[in-house]
């Protein structure tokens, strides 16, 4: 027995509206865990090479992670997995929140999306079962109406993860959004989700709390078809759902549904007790000051520091930050902290790093809100050199209701600000809007405009990539890769990252965080690379990089969060993985486990006819040219041989980035080698 | 030209009244000087200048005055005037270096900036050090080794540049100077 997993993947084809439940081996568990591991398996394995990212083909895939709903802290993480419409390479984002949980608790470890439906349609799952339902009084709606519609008709414990109308008008750099505010931004995720006219997907408790609807026996409220299983789903739910959403204090005592030692789970943990007390251990070592800083104030305490160290894009990555833009504390830490109302909590996640923030006033008022994420405030604040913080409040809640990624989004507008300044753009073509630097109510407008596809926003909408080239002109300004723009850190400071945005399956990914920590801090705790790793020394890290970046891979797709990670001793995750599903798992082990996942996804990416080794970032991001001043003045990177130690660790060929068949064979991936011929 | 603020524009000192000419007599010092954003000529130096009132060089000299006239003690204003500076100027503070907190460090030191007094020929090395004796001996043990077994390599950065301590700890600091202790950025 495999514990911490349902045994059910739901399949829902939009076309002929038929849902199915399949039982996977346990193997698929045991090899790739969940996450966009288990994901990539099934898509490089259902989804035809060549399809169009945005025609009923592709394949939208939910996951979550074994992990993901038991002790484990926090373990919260759902991925949407896609071939991207954005980057036409492998995509997957994830999110937190309360989504993930609630679909292990409705009795799937993940939902797969194909085909499309004849009108809008949304997907409820609840008690094991699915059903399609119309989403006609959904469409236009944004991410916020949509979700209090369907809490109205479904009850207030319901999860919802919806598209905005930027998904609905496929806008490539469109995201899928949950508990309004929680984002899977990444990849264009939202507009493939409207490719399929489905506008939300809703995980409802099986006790209905509204009362207002009686189910059929097929499990609709209008007639729609239900899923084939006939699986009993009573109880799957905790008694108190997960209605706390907000948390003043993050002790698992402050929420009834996260008492240690309840039964909550509807799936069988191999050792509940064991994983109840290893909670209740690592709770205990989260009490550091480190932790109790990012409990306080998440990750906006480095807006302003990230902007004075040139790790954050200042001025379309051509700015340096004490030079340029000096006044970034004014948008950071403490100076966003002001308006927030209360914190907010991901499922029975002790960091706690959110919030609900208020602007009660002014022309960007805005009420119940989330904070803005550190990628947030520096793509729309230092990125802009706007230091008006209420402006990035509202830009924010205008990405989550619209449905747009926030780093695509701000790195466009970063973009067209700079063509603006250059003369390549005049009021003419932005529809009379003054895209100066610092200009907050033009990026306000403007970001509203890109959700809508409305005038120049609809030249925005797809990203900076697709708008040079729309507009033939300025694409040496946009800093992107593969058509996806680069999130809010700087390679020169930290040159693994530079080595992620170009290697890895999704390019331009923070979350691919790897080595990172090693290279800026002490490394993760407990994890020995056996040798010191320096900031811009290039040989060998590469090989390192991999050797992380597969730790990770295994433990994002096990459901478990960045920041827990960065905090918590990386041995926790092996214990809690025997502990939850009963199989022992070493370090690794779980690097062999990433390193499958890391070249499935890449093999994912070769079967499509990409040339993975013509990925280029672009000049600013790796010094090219170097930065005339600041603390990166000078730098200027050496990806070849980051790269090519990279490729080298991994087994892959250097020359064309694809993993050596005997690679293949190590991993179990046989059948990988043999459809890349 | 350069000439001394006392003899060359008398005419723009206030008329004393009788009670001022009571009033103790004190020679300028170097923190009236700073207050008005005077600095010294050189390293060390008596002789100070900034811009007056009338945009013009204004000169004097520490603890002489002129052609060693004393001036009035009084108000800030009143000595302001006196050495040919505006009514209006700055009110007499003490020039300050800042030092500015960010990340983990705010959380450290419940603030997200410290100020120390100036002083002449004030280093880096010795501002870290009077950090240490007047707030915490974190500062000191800075000075020694930036990689900081808690935080890990803390970015020092002055004038846009980074330095590298102990070697930059002879690295001169100027009234109203910023310095900046960032802590390695953990990303999100």
């Amino acid at each position: 027995m495999y514990g911490g997993v349902t045994g059910r993947i739901l399949f829902v084809d939009l076309t002929s509206s038929q849902i199915t439940v399949e039982k996977p081996p346990e193997s698929l568990y045991r090899d790739y865990l969940g996450g966009y591991g288990l994901g990539a398996r099934i898509l490089f394995s259902r989804l035809a090479p060549g399809v169009d990212p945005l025609g009923p083909d592709n394949i939208l895939g939910f996951t979550t992670g074994p992990l993901v709903g038991t002790p484990a802290i926090a373990a919260t993480r759902f991925t949407v997995v896609t071939k991207s419409p954005l980057t036409g390479t492998w995509g997957d984002s994830n999110s937190g929140g309360y989504f993930g949980p609630a679909l292990k608790f409705a009795g799937f470890d993940a939902v797969f999306i194909s085909g499309r439906a004849a009108r809008p349609v949304y997907l409820l799952i609840r008690a094991g079962r699915a059903s399609l339902h119309d989403a006609a009084h959904l469409w236009g709606k944004d991410t916020n109406e949509t979700e209090d519609l369907l809490k109205e008709e479904w009850g207030k414990e319901a999860q919802v993860a919806s598209i905005g109308p930027a998904g609905e008008k496929l806008a490539l750099i469109s995201a899928i959004i949950h508990d309004k505010g929680r984002a899977a931004g990444r990849s264009g995720v939202g507009a493939v989700m409207g490719s399929k006219n489905l506008k939300a997907v809703v995980v409802a408790p099986p006790s209905l709390s509204a009362g207002t609807v009686t189910l059929t026996k097929s499990g609709s409220k209008n007639g729609d078809p239900l899923s084939t299983d006939k699986t009993s789903s009573a109880n799957l739910f905790p008694a108190s759902g997960s209605s706390s959403h907000t948390s003043s204090n993050d002790s698992d005592a402050n929420n009834s549904a996260m008492a240690p030692n309840r039964s909550f789970t509807p799936y069988p943990l191999a050792d509940p007790g064991r994983a109840n007390d290893l909670r209740q251990k690592y709770l205990k070592e989260l009490n550091r000051p480190d932790v109790q800083h990012f409990r306080k104030y998440g990750t906006i305490d480095h807006v302003a520091s990230s902007a004075f160290s040139n790790d954050s894009p200042v001025k379309n990555w051509a700015g340096v930050g004490v030079i340029d833009f000096p006044q970034a504390t004014a948008i950071s830490d403490d100076a966003l902290l002001a308006y927030q109302e209360k914190k907010y909590a991901c499922w029975r996640c002790p960091l706690a790093c959110g919030g609900i923030f208020a602007v009660k006033t002014g022309p960007y008022k805005a009420l119940e809100v989330h904070k803005p994420e550190y990628e947030t405030c520096a793509m729309f604040g230092n990125n802009l050199l706007n230091d008006n913080v209420e402006s990035l409040i509202k830009l924010n809640d205008l990405c989550n209701r619209l449905g747009l990624d926030t780093i695509s989004a701000g790195g466009t507008l970063g973009w067209a600000f700079e063509l603006y300044e250059k003369g390549l753009l005049t009021k003419a073509d932005t529809d009379g809007l003054e895209l100066n630097w610092g200009n907050h109510a033009a990026a306000v407008t403007l970001t509203e405009k890109m959700g809508r596809r409305e005038g120049f926003g609809d030249l925005l909408a797809d990203g900076s990539r697709t708008a040079a080239q729309r507009l033939r002109r300025g694409l040496e300004y946009a800093i992107q890769i593969q058509g996806q723009e680069l999130p809010a850190h700087d390679p020169k400071y930290a040159p693994s990252w530079g080595l992620y945005y170009q290697v890895d399956a999704t390019p331009g990914r923070h979350t691919q965080y790897g080595l990172v920590l090693h290279e800026v801090r002490k490394g993760y705790i407990g994890l020995d690379l056996g040798e010191p790793v320096e900031r811009y020394r290039y040989q060998g890290k590469g090989r390192l990089a991999a050797r992380v970046q597969n730790l990770l891979h295994a433990l994002y797709s096990a459901g478990v969060c960045l920041f827990a990670i960065q905090r918590m001793d990386i041995n926790a995750w092996p214990e809690f993985l025997a502990a939850v599903t009963g199989h022992v798992y070493s370090l690794a082990d779980l690097e062999h486990i990433g390193a499958r996942i890391a070249a499935l996804r890449q093999a994912f990416n070769l079967r499509e006819g990409l040339r993975v080794t013509e990925f280029r970032l672009p000049g600013r991001a790796v010094g090219n040219p170097p930065l005339p001043g600041g603390p990166l003045a000078g730098i200027r990177l050496d990806m070849d041989t980051m790269v090519k130690d990279y490729y080298q660790a991994q087994g892959w060929d250097s020359a064309t980035g694809r993993p050596k068949p005997e690679r293949l064979r190590e991993l179990g991936l046989e059948d990988v080698a043999a459809a890349l011929g | 030209m350069v000439q001394l603020a006392g003899s060359m524009e008398p005419s723009g000192l206030p008329q004393r009244s009788r009670r001022a000419s009571c009033r103790r007599k004190k020679w300028v010092n170097k923190n009236h000087c700073r207050a008005l954003n005077m600095i010294p000529a050189k390293k060390g130096s008596r002789i100070w200048h900034g811009i007056g009132a009338n945009g013009r060089l204004r000169v004097t000299r520490i603890d002489s005055h002129g052609a060693g006239k004393p001036v009035a003690s009084g108000t800030a204003k009143r000595i302001a005037q006196q050495l040919g500076f505006s009514t209006t100027a700055k009110p007499m503070m003490e020039p300050m270096i800042t030092v500015n907190l960010a990340g983990e460090l705010l959380s450290r030191f419940g603030k997200r900036s410290f100020q120390v007094p100036w002083k002449d020929g004030m280093t880096i090395a010795g501002l870290l050090k009077e950090l240490a004796t007047r707030q915490d001996p974190w500062f000191g043990k800075l000075l020694h080794n930036q990689n900081d077994p808690e935080y890990g390599p803390i970015l020092v950065l002055y004038d846009g540049r980074s330095l590298h301590l102990p070697e930059d700890g002879d690295q001169q600091l100027a009234p109203g100077d910023l310095l900046f202790l960032l802590p390695p950025i953990l990303g999100g």
